[in-house]
């Protein structure tokens, strides 16, 4: 049966949908992935699980997925800095992950309620670019630059 | 036990600087705001600087209110990392009293459960002493605690 898995990607501007069988297999994924970013790419690319910490978690699934969403990087992390009030919080993440994680870690990290940080988005550093909660943080770092600052800020605020 | 809450100190000159400030920017007429930047000690919060919210965001003057888009906020955190400074408290002037309204209370500026939030009555037409300022906590989730008066006055030291 064949299922249709989401790739997202440093070289890609938009969401790549890749058709594959189901029980094609981990290789055949990444072959497939790769064949998205054109020919000649000869450097290494690793394909990670959305939000997945474990770089080996396709071995945990026993068939590919309907609607898996997938990211290729030739970076296995990116160093994430989010500014907040004079304040910064950092750590490392796979390109794989979402925005909406981030957000939901820096958050946490800050202290703000959850109720709070409903009304917050992060903000491209230097930009205005306030990327969707699905997009993957690999898009915004293209290697080898290996580094994203974002600027937790909320929504208009206003006070009379 | 829960800890003591820190004051917010200003140094000799700074806070009828930052009145005027207020003042000179609303003309008398609207309401100004500033975020006031300093650093945290394991006694109070010292300010340094303020950042005004016309400064942040030019269209925050259009209105008789205070708004302040988005995009302020990253000018705000830039500000900061210049100064090597953390926002320590926000300010903003009323036509009237020091009472928080209701969107002062629904958008808090700076969502940090201690974050002190003061408003100086009468468009800071001075002199405006610690006493006549409302001094608000932010809890976090909508929920605050405010002080005023004596209570207000005793949390802030102009040294």
């Amino acid at each position: 049966m064949k299922v249709n898995v989401f790739l997202q990607s440093e070289l890609l501007r938009d969401i790549e949908v890749v058709e594959i069988e189901s029980d094609a297999g981990h290789a055949k994924l990444h072959e497939a992935c790769l064949l998205k970013l054109g020919e000649g790419r000869g450097e290494e690319f690793f394909l990670f699980v959305e939000d997945e910490d474990d770089e080996r978690s396709f071995e945990k699934l026993p068939h590919i997925p309907e609607g898996l969403r997938v990211h290729l990087h030739r970076l296995k992390g990116v160093d994430v800095i989010v500014r907040y009030a004079g304040r910064d919080v950092r750590r490392s993440f796979r390109p794989s992950t979402t925005i909406g994680r981030v957000k939901r870690w820096a958050t946490e990290e800050l202290g703000i309620a959850p109720t709070d940080a409903t009304e917050m988005m992060l903000q491209v550093h230097g930009t205005d670019n306030r990327p969707d909660a699905d997009t993957h943080i690999g898009t915004l770092v293209e290697a080898p630059q290996h580094r994203v600052v974002f600027d937790l800020v909320p929504s208009p605020r206003v006070n009379g | 036990m829960s800890s003591p809450m820190k004051s917010l100190e200003f140094g000799v000159g700074l806070w009828s600087a930052l009145m005027g400030d207020l003042h000179h920017r609303g003309q008398g007429r609207r309401e100004s705001g500033a975020f006031l930047l300093g650093r945290v000690t394991d006694t109070a919060k010292v300010v340094y600087d303020w950042l005004t919210y016309d400064e942040l965001d030019p269209q925050s003057l259009k209105y008789p209110i205070v708004r302040l888009d988005s995009s302020a906020f990253a000018h705000l955190w830039e500000g900061c990392a210049t100064r090597q400074l953390e926002v320590v408290a926000d300010i903003h002037t009323h036509p009237h009293g020091p009472a928080q309204s209701r969107s002062d209370r629904a958008y808090p500026m700076i969502a940090l459960t201690g974050h002190i939030a003061l408003i100086a009555p009468n468009f800071a037409r001075g002199p405006v002493m610690p006493k006549d300022i409302s001094f608000n906590v932010y809890q976090g989730e909508g929920r605050w605690h405010s002080y005023y008066r004596s209570d207000a006055a005793a949390l802030i030291k102009i040294l």
